[in-house]
């Protein structure tokens, strides 16, 4: 009964419900969808490497290495000599290593100079391992194998994420041309090195998905060119001091090895640096041994960080701007829940001799309290599911478009238990408020007649 | 009055009581007793003094009352909306002013009907809704009491009963408007959509569909014009005689007086009615 005597009096009042309903509804799609993107953003941040126990990089912050290794933003000045990188995983507790060599990129898609260690061991996700949607691994440049000259017309391979190769357009087979430095722009194009793209990754909702991936002799193939017919000078700026290093080393490895018998124009280089390294320990109790091992190495100085750590910690930085939104939010749902409260003290005036009637009938003051507070809360109510439907709808709409500009990408099923308490939260914020007009219909109902 | 509380609970709870109660008739016995009542909304002014007063069963008597004499606070206390200071309102040997807040209302809903002025319906309800909204609280605690007792599997029975009892409460509703002279096809029109005259017939219907024992009824006709006032009084007698109930009609209007045996002015029964017309305008 008396959900029907409320339906009909907010009915009864549709223009100023409406109003305040819409409000309503804008607010909660709000705080619903930011609560949503929020913790698939976490989900995804999160995602972007698993089952990798150590990365290892030139001595800098945990942040500073993770976001150069892992997210390919910014550049660690200072690489790993190759001597380092050998010792260190000659370790026994290491199990496998992904050699990384990051700076260079193409048309604005960051290179990664690695090997097929890389397709074998990386993982993301759920321990999710990478997969080809076409084509395959490098034929051809695995490190240990540097003596392999390229393929027979000295093309160089390549291998692809999914964005980059969408946004590029690239098929396998297809030849294309990697220039120097990280920006978008590149003045000095190593139009020598033609790549052959061979394969294709699936994809993975992570930063893996924006790479082009080179074996790590191409790059030093690249690097170690300048020594016939680039000066050192025609370099950009933010690679010479590694060019520069890369020449010292080529001067040890050389005196070392003695493996000056190939001076084709196209010779494989031995690599001689990486930028870092990520390494897959035999036992995970080992972690934190050998993470001071190389922290403590005494002839080069190192960092080893453990992504999940690194990635908790930077996940604090950007949670700041999260709870911004939060708080934004919460404020905006609070503001249109006032205005829901001002509705209905503003119409109590009007329903005074309403609820004086409903008293002569013989309701109990409580029958009042809770009509005002069944309307209240069904609007609330009805705001919370229709901004779900909503919400559900524009991220099924805009998937395709997110993904394509954001590589963002968004699950469709909104309903988890956390959207469900932040449901529960607005209702509950709405019988907070609610209380002050029904409170005040209550006191009338007590002693008007 | 010692043995008022179980009286309460007798007539308070259950619908059969009130049926033997019907049954002893006795012009001795009172529909409304009232003993000693003193109200003030300002302490120290009080606005009624009544010593004692009462009304038997079925008995109709017109209260004359000019405005500023106490009427409306009158007829709250006689309805429990309000609670005197002082004394006790007994409705058929009911001390409602013994009785807790909740159990007030529904005895209001029960045995006590009311018409006011103006504004006797929810203006957003159809005139279905509004006596079945009445309805609902005199049988509240019942349909409460009830469904605690019931077992699930007997619930199917009990829906099937429940909806004969609803087509036997419409069909209850749409004698009581013939009865007031009402079109049939009014019910589902919202109160606020009829004429003053249809919504304070309505109001009767909604007042008397719960066969209260006494009706109280204020200046109903002052929005009327006259044809519709001696219309809406015939049907007002009429129907408050079949339905057994005692009424109480107050106004100032003593043009209506010709329409009742008993005639009373409100200024001899309320021994502080001498107060003034300023204190009714708070009422």
């Amino acid at each position: 009964m008396i959900l029907n005597v409320a339906k009909q009096s907010l009915l009864h009042r549709k223009v100023s419900v409406l109003l305040t309903f819409l409000a309503l509804l804008v607010s909660v799609s709000l705080l619903v969808s930011i609560e949503h993107i929020r913790k698939e953003a976490k989900n995804s941040f999160y995602r972007t490497v698993s089952g990798v126990d150590l990365i290892v990089g030139a001595r800098t912050g945990q942040i500073n290495l993770l976001l150069s290794s892992v997210f390919r933003v910014g550049a660690n000045a200072n690489s790993v000599s190759w001597q380092s990188y050998q010792r260190i995983i000659s370790n026994p507790q290491v199990d496998w290593a992904i050699p990384l060599s990051l700076g260079d990129s193409h048309k604005g898609f960051a290179v990664i100079g690695t090997t097929n260690d890389y397709f074998e061991h990386y993982r993301y996700g759920d321990k999710r391992k990478l997969s080809f949607q076409a084509g395959g691994r490098f034929t051809n440049s695995d490190v240990n194998e540097h003596k392999q000259v390229t393929s027979m017309n000295n093309h160089f391979d390549v291998v692809l994420g999914a964005d980059a190769a969408k946004q590029l357009n690239y098929q396998v087979g297809e030849q294309i041309i990697i220039s120097h430095g990280v920006g978008k722009v590149s003045f000095s194009h190593h139009a020598e090195h033609p790549f052959t793209v061979v394969g294709i990754l699936e994809f993975t909702g992570t930063p893996v998905d924006q790479g082009v991936h080179v074996g790590l002799n191409a790059i030093e193939s690249i690097h170690a060119q300048p020594k016939k017919s680039l000066s050192s000078n025609n370099r950009s700026q933010t690679s010479l001091r590694t060019s520069k290093q890369a020449e010292d080393h080529n001067h040890d490895e050389h005196d070392e090895h003695d493996e000056h018998d190939e001076h084709d124009e196209y010779e494989l280089a031995q690599p001689t640096q990486v930028s870092a390294f990520m390494l897959g320990l035999k036992s995970r109790i080992a972690v934190l041994q050998v993470q001071r091992q190389v922290n403590q190495d005494k002839l080069e100085p190192l960092s080893a960080i453990i992504p999940g750590v690194a990635l908790g910690e930077l996940w604090r930085l950007v949670g700041a701007v999260e709870n911004v939104l939060r708080i934004i939010s919460a404020a905006v749902l609070i503001a249109s829940l006032l205005g829901l409260s001002t509705m209905l003290l503003a119409s109590l005036r009007e329903r005074k001799a309403e609820i004086s009637v409903l008293r002569i009938m013989g309701a109990k003051p409580s029958f009042v309290f809770w009509l005002l507070q069944l309307e209240a809360l069904s609007i609330a109510l009805g705001a919370c599911v229709l901004a779900v439907v909503l919400v559900t709808g524009t991220i099924f709409l805009s998937n395709d478009w997110l993904l394509a500009e954001y590589g963002l990408s968004l699950s469709v099923n909104i309903l988890s238990i956390h959207t469900l308490l932040v449901i529960g939260a607005v209702l509950l914020a709405t019988f907070v408020i609610a209380l002050i007009p029904s409170v005040g219909a209550y006191r009338n109902a007590r002693t008007l007649a | 009055m010692s043995n008022l509380p179980n009286e309460v609970g007798a007539d308070g709870s259950t619908q059969p009581s009130k049926k033997p109660m019907k049954n002893t008739f006795n012009e001795q016995s009172p529909a409304v007793l009232v003993e000693s009542v003193m109200f003030s909304y300002v302490s120290g002014k009080p606005i009624i003094d009544i010593k004692k007063w009462r009304l038997n069963k079925s008995e109709q008597v017109f209260l004359y009352g000019p405005s500023g004499c106490g009427k409306s606070t009158l007829l709250n206390l006689l309805s429990g909306i309000l609670d005197p200071q002082q004394g006790s309102v007994s409705i058929l040997n009911t001390d409602i002013t013994a009785l807790k807040p909740s159990k007030r209302d529904r005895f209001r809903a029960q045995h006590i009907g009311v018409v006011f002025q103006q504004f006797n319906l929810v203006p957003y309800l159809s005139v279905l809704d509004n006596i079945r909204l009445a309805m609902h609280f005199a049988n509240d605690g019942d349909d409460k009491q009830s469904t605690d007792k019931r077992s699930t599997d007997k619930q199917s029975t009990d829906k099937k009963s429940t909806d004969k009892k609803s087509t036997s409460k419409q069909e209850r509703i749409i004698s009581m408007l013939h009865a007031l002279q009402l079109p049939t096809d009014c019910i589902q029109q919202k109160a606020s959509e009829l004429s003053v005259g249809q919504q304070q017939r309505v109001a009767i219907a909604r007042a008397l569909i719960n066969k209260p024992d006494v009706l109280i009824v204020d200046e109903p006709t002052s929005s009327l014009d006259a044809s519709a006032k001696d219309a809406f009084m015939k049907v007002l007698i009429e129907t408050a005689t079949n339905s057994n109930a005692a009424l109480i009609f107050v106004s100032h209007d003593q043009s209506l007086a010709r329409h009742f045996k008993r005639i009373e002015a409100l200024t001899d029964i309320n021994e502080s009615a001498a107060l003034g017309p300023e204190l009714d305008n708070k009422v």
